[in-house]
Formats: C-alpha cells, sequence, structure tokens
C-alpha cells in the first residue's frame, strides 16, 4: 500500500469510521513504514489548535441575524400550528365519517321503504269470485267487485310494463271487454 | 423571545454542547407542535461550527451572517421534510448548496476533480502563500493557520472546515459534497499537505504536541 492510502486509513482511523480489515492493511503498512506515522499531518492536534484560533467574538453571527431567524422561526411555527390544527379537526370529521355514511345509508333505506308502500307500486289485490261459464253468471260476478278493484284493474292496464302485471283470467276478460 | 436570547445573557452561550441526533429530534418534534423555542435551541446549539463554517467559506462577516440567517430559513421552511439522522450534516448540506450557488455566480464553474484546474490552483495558492515578511507579521500561530486554510481550493477548504469545526464523518462529507468517500479524504489528504507546507514550522512544533 503506498504512503497516499495509508494517510487516508489514518483519516478513517481518526473520524472513527475505519473499519476492521481497514485498520489491519494500516497496521500492516505501518509495520513496515513506521515513519509514515510520525510524518502524517497530526490532524489531532492541528483541530484542538484550529478550535482554539476559532474561539474568537467575530465568529458569531450578528444579533440582527439571529433575531430575524428567531422572528421568521416564530412565525413559521404558529402557521404550522394552525395548519396542524385545521388537519386535526379535518381529521376528527374523517373520524365521523363512518357514522355520516351510516346515518345517509339509513336515512336513504327509509325513503326507499316508504316509496315501496306507495299504491304505484304496491302489489295487485286479487278478489276470488264464483262465476258461471254463461254471460249472465260472469255478469253477476263483475258485479260482485267493488268498485276500487276496478279502479286498480284499470290502473294496472295503463301501466308502463302491463306485461310484467300477472292478472288472472277475470282481469282479462274485463280488459278485453273494456277494448270491445 | 427564544431561548438563544435567554441563553447568551446567562453566559451558558459559549459552552453549549454539541446535541445528539436523539436532542435534535426531540427539539424538532417540539417546534413541530408549536414550541418556538425548541428552534432558538437549535440554532443556539449548531451556531458556532455552523458560523464558522460559513464565515470561512465567503467574503467576510456580513456574506457568512446572510449565508447563515439563509440556512436557518430554508431549514425552517423544510423541517417537515427532514428524515436525515444527523442534523448537522444536513444543516452543512444547506450552507455548502448555498455557499456553492454564490460562487458560480461569482465565477465560472469549476470542478476540483479536472487535473488542470487542480494544478492551475495549486498553483495560484502557491502564489497567494504568505510572503516570509507576512508570516513575520501575523500575530500568531493562530492567524497563520486561518490565512493558510484561506488559501486552500474551495472544496479542499470545505473537507478541512467540516472536518475541523463539525466533526462531520467523511461519510458525510462526501453526501454533502456529493462525491466518493475517497474523493472526500483525498482532498482532506490535500489540504493537510498544502497547510503543512505553509505552516512548516508550526506543524514541526504540532507532531510535538
Amino acid at each position: 500500500m503506498n504512503r497516499n492510502k495509508t494517510e487516508r486509513l489514518l483519516l478513517l482511523r481518526q473520524s472513527g469510521e475505519i473499519t476492521g480489515r481497514q485498520q489491519r492493511r494500516l497496521d500492516a503498512a505501518l509495520a513496515q513504514h513506521p515513519e509514515w506515522l510520525t510524518e502524517a499531518p497530526t490532524v489531532d492536534a492541528l483541530k484542538a489548535l484550529w478550535s482554539d484560533a476559532a474561539a474568537e467574538n467575530t465568529r458569531a453571527p450578528s444579533m440582527g441575524v439571529i433575531h430575524e431567524i428567531e422572528r421568521f422561526a416564530v412565525t413559521e411555527c404558529r402557521r404550522h400550528t394552525r395548519r396542524a390544527s385545521s388537519s386535526m379537526l379535518l381529521f376528527r370529521h374523517a373520524y365521523l365519517m363512518p357514522a355520516y355514511a351510516t346515518a345517509a345509508v339509513l336515512i336513504l333505506s327509509a325513503i326507499v321503504f316508504f316509496v315501496d308502500l306507495s299504491p304505484r307500486v304496491q302489489q295487485p289485490v286479487y278478489q276470488t269470485v264464483s262465476m258461471d261459464a254463461t254471460d249472465a253468471g260472469f255478469e253477476t260476478a263483475l258485479q260482485q267487485i267493488d268498485t276500487s278493484m276496478l279502479d286498480l284493474l284499470d290502473n294496472f292496464a295503463t301501466a308502463e310494463n302491463p306485461q310484467e302485471v300477472k292478472l288472472d283470467a277475470l282481469v282479462m276478460q274485463l280488459m278485453i271487454m273494456e277494448d270491445s | 423571545m427564544l431561548r438563544v436570547i435567554r441563553l447568551e445573557n446567562t453566559g451558558e452561550i459559549e459552552n453549549a454542547p454539541l446535541m445528539q441526533s436523539t436532542d435534535d429530534i426531540e427539539r424538532i418534534e417540539r417546534y413541530r407542535q408549536g414550541d418556538a423555542d425548541a428552534l432558538g435551541e437549535l440554532v443556539e446549539c449548531y451556531r458556532r461550527p455552523l458560523f464558522g463554517f460559513i464565515l470561512r467559506m465567503t467574503d467576510g462577516h456580513d456574506d457568512a451572517d446572510e449565508v447563515f440567517q439563509e440556512v436557518w430559513f430554508r431549514v425552517i421552511r423544510n423541517l417537515d421534510r427532514y428524515r436525515d439522522s444527523r442534523f448537522l450534516s444536513w444543516l452543512f448540506k444547506i450552507a455548502h448548496n448555498l455557499i456553492i450557488d454564490r460562487i458560480r455566480r461569482r465565477k465560472p464553474e469549476i470542478s476540483m476533480d479536472d487535473a488542470e484546474t487542480v494544478d492551475r490552483l495549486t498553483f495560484e495558492c502557491g502564489n497567494q502563500l504568505p510572503s516570509p515578511a507576512e508570516t513575520l507579521e501575523a500575530q500568531d500561530l493562530h492567524q497563520r493557520i486561518k490565512k493558510a486554510v484561506g488559501t486552500l481550493p474551495t472544496e479542499q477548504r470545505e473537507v478541512f472546515l467540516m472536518r475541523m469545526e463539525a466533526d462531520l464523518p467523511f461519510k458525510d462529507i462526501a453526501k454533502i459534497q456529493n462525491t466518493s468517500i475517497n474523493t472526500a479524504l483525498a482532498r482532506m489528504t490535500y489540504a493537510l499537505d498544502k497547510l503543512r507546507k505553509v505552516l512548516a514550522d508550526d506543524f514541526v512544533q504540532l507532531q510535538g504536541v
């Protein structure tokens, strides 16, 4: 290993970053050339001297700068805190979102339930009547159907999808009669 | 008023030790939660190494003040994004970027990795070395060291100061300079070599320390 590499390893050792393998290589190099260690820059001593030299008043930033940094720090801190509060508020509402969603679903279900009860979608009510095969018997049977039932039958006959409406033979015959 | 002022009034300011990363994280967290004093503590804690570094890398006190302020403004603005384990390295990275921007604005871009440039700057540095008369005029060894460091090329001076002022590991220095650890080590070696030549007699004394 040449001198340059040895000096770099010495620097690594001084900074505490040397690995075990590098340390072994350094030891081997210094065993061969012990003078490299004594001639190498004495970093620790130089550092102590530098720190000593650096301990002078002119190294401090001006108080105006420190005040400016403080002012900026306080302003940004307040802004950050406000932003954090807003986020927290949003978070709280987000936390209640499932509850809001459940309530909305319940309300919608209730609306659908009541709409289901409306006459338009109500299932047809069948009224059983006795009838004869003769026309006279049929007339008698018709008379037994109350008025509301007839209205209901009429509604089904004019519905958008009359084919879906299941009507018994009596209703079908009634429709045929009305058409004629 | 932030803690930095209180420290100064009580005389603690000169003895404030460098904090560990866990303290940094705790103070950053306190600041995020609305305690502005925590930032003052961070400023105070790293004031000396950071300002010392900036001062030796810029043109005088006013320039250093400006960079120092901008470093902290950027820190405050980007504190939410801070993820590094070592706060000091992050500070130096920001300072490095600002200083490099300033240097580039002043003169055409140069790279110390370019052998030709290294030779040219080494030659220029040699010419800028204090003459024997100047050396005699220097008040003391401290002055001579500072003057000698001022003659180092930018990248070498930067590595030297990061080691001397903040004791940053070479791994972090390499990251800050966006280079390999070997290049950072080489720059330090060159810097020490030049200082050894400039401070020939003083280095003999140093080796006896």
